[in-house]
């Protein structure tokens, strides 16, 4: 309770540094929002031109689209920094976390705090607003909830991915292109339905697990259950493997962080 | 018992072996040859609660590296190091509750941010009470100056203020234990003054053990009253400062000015009374004698027969001296 209060009151220090650079939190949202909004117009272009893709209809796609932007977003939120913890490493900054009375993932999770997400997530419920009231689903508190559930568990999928891949900076010192490499694919592969794809691929995206952040939600919400190629059951995990992720993330930081060799003699 | 204890300690860091010749930058990322560096090879020692010791060496001796394996930043390769009876890597939060660490050349304050936000946010971390918090946020401003900075920006402070601020958040939480990597790196005379008071202070007031590394030797000679000294990952010296003079400083320099009368009698490399003169001019001379104490007064009273004494000053060996001749003893040993 005590470590919560304490991460809390870093992380609101965090955004007090950072609203200092008000120019740079501007320009950051901006991007934010010409980068998603111009992928996205890619998808509609595509999407205007044949109708329906995997037999998915526009409004469909923007469902899927949206709620996979969402649990992004809500990933890189408090983790918009990741990238900093390269030159922490290499230059030595880290030590200080080691000094500290708090765990060091936490004292770097609220060290910085970059409001690039901003652009994302008004892309994302922009997109959301578009497609909520024109998508066959009935909002009931169970589907919203379900709903949620699946966000939340897909934003933890992604945090935990990206933070156990940065996390081999500890030994490899650079992870910069390993972690473009995960987005990358998670960008390229994670907004379609799964039925665009042929079935090597299928299994591929299920294990690593990209369809479970915002795919099977979406099939289950919008009663496409006949065309999963996996039982019913597996479709509502996207929660439970969130935390399962979290869990490995954390002990693949703890592994990693152990060769931690500071720097200088 | 000790409050710091250093056993049989061992560094060693490894890094990828360069190759030469052609590809040489592919190969080197392909290769799975490594060198092993030891950086701290086999150092013990102990410190006693309240102790002020200065930890010394060149460049790349392994201060540093030892400085990091008591701190618990780094986890020691062999040997054990044990702080108020605890292994400070493995047991690292325990620890940072009683220690307090500088780094001379890196900050460790929330850079954007007011100093007196780096407080309050070190007083979140360290569980610090508001009224402890408050009672040596005065105590750190009576011994550092801290009101007149508090408000400005770290990235804003000069190199001197920074490193005021730098000493009052490794203080706030009352540690026991101070490790001060080159607490004077780059400060002028008077920033210098100022850090070596607060070292001075909150020894004697508040009974801190401190562990001191720097290349400024009058800081060790001012404030510690033992010295281990470290060459190549090796203890060479350790000990009080003044039985490191006494062992090699076998030396000293008398000056005596008088008022010459006649023609001078004395000339370079004249032995007189226990010593040799070292420079002569008329009414002035040097003197290289022994140190030990009955040389001067003999000398002097040698020199009184020339002419009516008007000044003297004795030159003991430096510390820096001292310290060439330690190194350059144990090259000739090695050799």
């Amino acid at each position: 309770m005590r470590t919560a209060r304490t991460a809390w009151i870093l992380e609101r220090a965090a955004i007090r540094a950072q609203m200092q650079y008000k120019a740079n939190f501007i320009s950051m949202t901006l991007l934010g929002i010409i980068y998603q909004a111009s992928a996205f117009s890619f998808v509609a272009i595509v999407m205007y031109n044949s109708g329906v893709i995997g037999g998915w209809v526009f409004e469909e796609i923007c469902f899927l689209y949206g709620l996979r932007l969402l649990a992004h977003s809500l990933s890189i939120l408090p983790l918009s920094h990741l990238w900093t913890l390269d030159s922490m490493v290499r230059e030595a900054e880290f030590d200080r976390y080691l000094l500290r009375p708090m765990s060091p993932f936490l004292q770097f999770l609220t060290s910085k705090f970059q409001m690039s997400a901003a652009g994302d997530l008004l892309v994302a419920s922009i997109i959301l607003g578009y497609a909520f009231p024109r998508v066959d689903i009935d909002f009931s508190p169970a589907t919203v909830t379900f709903l949620m559930a699946g966000v939340a568990g897909g934003a933890l999928v992604e945090a935990s991915i990206q933070v156990a891949v940065a996390s081999l900076v500890f030994r490899t010192l650079n992870t910069m292109s390993f972690r473009i490499f995960v987005d990358t694919i998670f960008n390229l592969t994670g907004n379609y339905p799964l039925t665009i794809f042929s079935g090597f691929v299928q299994s591929f995206l299920i294990a690593i697990p990209i369809s479970f952040v915002a795919y099977f939600p979406a099939v289950v919400a919008l009663g496409k259950e006949g065309e999963l190629n996996v039982p019913l059951w597996v479709a509502f995990l996207t929660l439970p493997i969130g935390l399962l992720f979290s869990l490995c993330a954390a002990m693949t930081w703890k592994s990693q962080m152990r060769h931690y060799q500071s720097a200088g003699h | 018992m000790p409050l710091i204890e250093v056993q049989d300690l061992v560094k060693e860091f490894q890094r990828p072996r360069q190759k030469n010749g052609r590809f040489s930058a592919f190969r080197t990322l392909v290769s799975r040859e490594y060198d092993v560096v030891r950086a701290v090879d086999g150092i013990s020692f102990s410190v006693d609660a309240g102790e002020v010791v200065g930890y010394i060496g060149p460049n790349g001796a392994g201060k540093s590296t030892t400085i990091k394996l008591l701190t618990g930043v780094l986890e020691p390769t062999s040997g054990s190091v044990h702080v108020a009876g605890s292994a400070p890597s493995r047991n690292r939060r325990e620890n940072a509750q009683r220690i307090g660490a500088v780094f001379g050349h890196r900050s460790q304050l929330w850079w954007d941010l007011p100093l007196v936000e780096s407080m309050k946010l070190l007083a979140a971390l360290y569980d610090v009470d508001p009224k402890a918090y408050r009672s040596q946020l005065a105590y750190l401003d009576q011994v550092l100056g801290l009101d007149e900075i508090l408000p400005t920006p770290v990235r804003q402070l000069s190199l001197g203020q920074r490193m005021r601020g730098d000493l009052a958040a490794a203080f706030l939480h009352q540690p026991s234990v101070l490790y001060l990597d080159e607490p004077t790196i780059g400060l002028d005379v008077h920033a210098k003054d100022r850090v070596c008071g607060f070292i001075e202070q909150v020894s004697q007031e508040r009974r801190a053990t401190i562990v001191l590394t720097t290349h400024d030797l009058a800081d060790i000679e001012r404030l510690c009253d033992r010295v281990i000294l470290i060459d190549r990952g090796t203890v060479a010296f350790d000990g009080p400062v003044k039985e490191l003079k006494a062992s090699y400083a076998s030396e000293r320099v008398l000056k005596v000015r008088y008022e010459a009368g006649g023609s001078d009698e004395l000339t370079l490399g004249q032995p007189l009374a226990s010593g040799t003169v070292v420079s002569a001019a008329p009414g002035e001379v040097s003197l290289r004698l022994p140190a030990i104490a009955s040389a001067v007064p003999t000398a002097l009273s040698e020199i009184g027969r020339l002419g009516h004494i008007v000044d003297l000053s004795i030159e003991e060996t430096s510390l820096e001296e001292v310290i060439k001749q330690v190194y350059s003893a144990r090259r000739a040993a090695a050799r």
